[in-house]
């Protein structure tokens, strides 16, 4: 078979019915319904989680300035702070994403644009993850020290012995989940990143 | 002149002719001006309300026509890189909501049909899913390949299901230079599309069109 051949195939398939033209109401409702685009999912889902933090948060802070005769309001701040951090972050994220959709672009651009779009929200995504285990852990620091909480009757933390394990504890939390997380994104996103290193090579190749 | 002078001017006429109505008709200049503040607002108001569902109205309209015109290159799109019915629905209601989101940029800087296969052939490569989405895995036999061949009476579905063979073989980006070569798009066209040079467009077909070749030649033979 020429390759002619396949032409002649491929415009007697143009015109199939299915190629003809939706109804204008049809084409009306597509528009209306929510953008299908895993991108546009990516930040459906990035507001949930930002309001589901922002409500948490919020509802942790006001019952410390209340509770226990407002003697804990240091956590309050605290979660206010942790909130305020989170709202960066995700304001950051959601500009990456927004970053990642050129759909008028030439295939080689987006795609280029895509990449370096989603490795750096790969990175933020890893550095913001491990670094918010050390920051709240030196938070919990803070307050067991200076408010004299105990969290367990034993855990004598002001003591050189007592910080030197609490440091080193910090530290295998925050290296444990730091390679958890670096799973955990390529499995969300490495896949898609090889796939589109590949396709890049291809093209410029 | 000041602006506010200018402001009050414009709004209640000139301050002396309001001093003189004041002094004559013992009236409120501020209720004047109040009341052609308001009357201003109020047509504001209408002109918006009027204006505004019928520009939405006329990009509509003007974007569906667009589209009944250039539909067949998203369901040829969604032909080549999707497998099922379902899936080819998805993309196609993906990339309709693509073209609507950006077709208000659009200026003319680029032929309305290159415009389209970009926005259709980047939201079909670039789509994170497609990973998700099952590849048809019913081949055909390759008694029944050959009898395709063979046969005169080849039907129109069989010819095209030996086509999307032949395509499906191939990776995300060179099924999108053989569809732009099937729809005889020239090589300019192509680099504006794609963002390929044409000389590495015109290597990149040679190898496609050799691939092609021994893929069918392959049916052939079995």
């Amino acid at each position: 078979m020429e390759l002619e051949l396949l032409k002649e195939i491929w415009e007697e398939s143009g015109k199939k019915p299915a190629n003809a033209p939706a109804s204008g109401d049809a084409i009306l409702r597509m528009i209306k319904k929510a953008d299908l685009s895993m991108v546009s999912g990516m930040r459906r889902n990035l507001l949930i989680e930002v309001m589901l933090v922002l409500i948490c948060a919020t509802a942790i802070a006001v019952f410390y300035f209340v509770a226990f005769n407002g003697q804990l309001r240091e956590v309050s701040w605290i979660y206010i702070i942790i909130a305020a951090g989170f709202l960066f972050y995700y304001y950051r994220k959601n500009a990456l994403l927004k970053k990642m959709q050129c759909p008028v672009c030439d295939v080689r651009s987006n795609l280029d644009s895509q990449l370096k779009a989603l490795e750096k929200y790969v990175r933020l995504y890893l550095v913001g993850g491990t670094a918010l285990v050390p920051a709240v852990l030196a938070a919990f620091y803070i307050l067991i020290r200076y408010k004299h909480i105990m969290i367990l009757p034993f855990s004598n933390i002001n003591t050189g012995w007592g910080l030197a394990l609490y440091i080193a504890l910090s530290a295998m939390l925050t290296v444990t989940l730091f390679f958890f997380h670096r799973w955990y994104i390529f499995k969300l996103y490495g896949r898609h990143i090889q796939r589109l290193k590949q396709m890049l090579e291809e093209m410029n190749g | 002149m000041s602006c506010g002078f200018l402001y009050r001017e414009l709004l209640c006429g000139s301050s002396n002719s309001a001093g003189k109505a004041n002094s004559q008709k013992n009236s409120q200049p501020e209720y004047h001006c109040s009341v052609n503040v308001t009357f201003l607002c109020f047509g504001l108001l209408i002109y918006l309300q009027h204006i505004t569902p019928l520009t939405t109205d006329n990009i509509q309209q003007h974007f569906l026509e667009t589209l009944r015109q250039h539909t067949g290159i998203l369901h040829k799109v969604c032909r080549v890189y999707c497998h099922t019915a379902e899936d080819r629905q998805d993309m196609f209601q993906e990339m309709v909501a693509q073209v609507w989101k950006a077709f208000p940029g659009f200026r003319n800087e680029a032929k309305i049909s290159t415009w389209i296969y970009r926005i259709a052939l980047n939201t079909a490569i670039s789509d994170f899913r497609k990973q998700q989405r099952k590849i048809s895995t019913v081949a055909l036999a390759a008694g029944e390949i050959s009898a395709i061949y063979s046969e005169e009476t080849t039907t129109q579905e069989e010819r095209l299901a030996l086509m999307q063979q032949a395509i499906d073989r191939l990776s995300d980006v060179e099924k999108a230079l053989v569809m732009l070569y099937l729809e005889d798009k020239s090589y300019e066209e192509m680099e504006d599309i794609l963002g390929i040079s044409q000389g590495n467009l015109r290597v990149k077909m040679n190898r496609i069109k050799e691939k092609l070749r021994k893929n069918v030649a392959g049916y052939e033979k079995e």
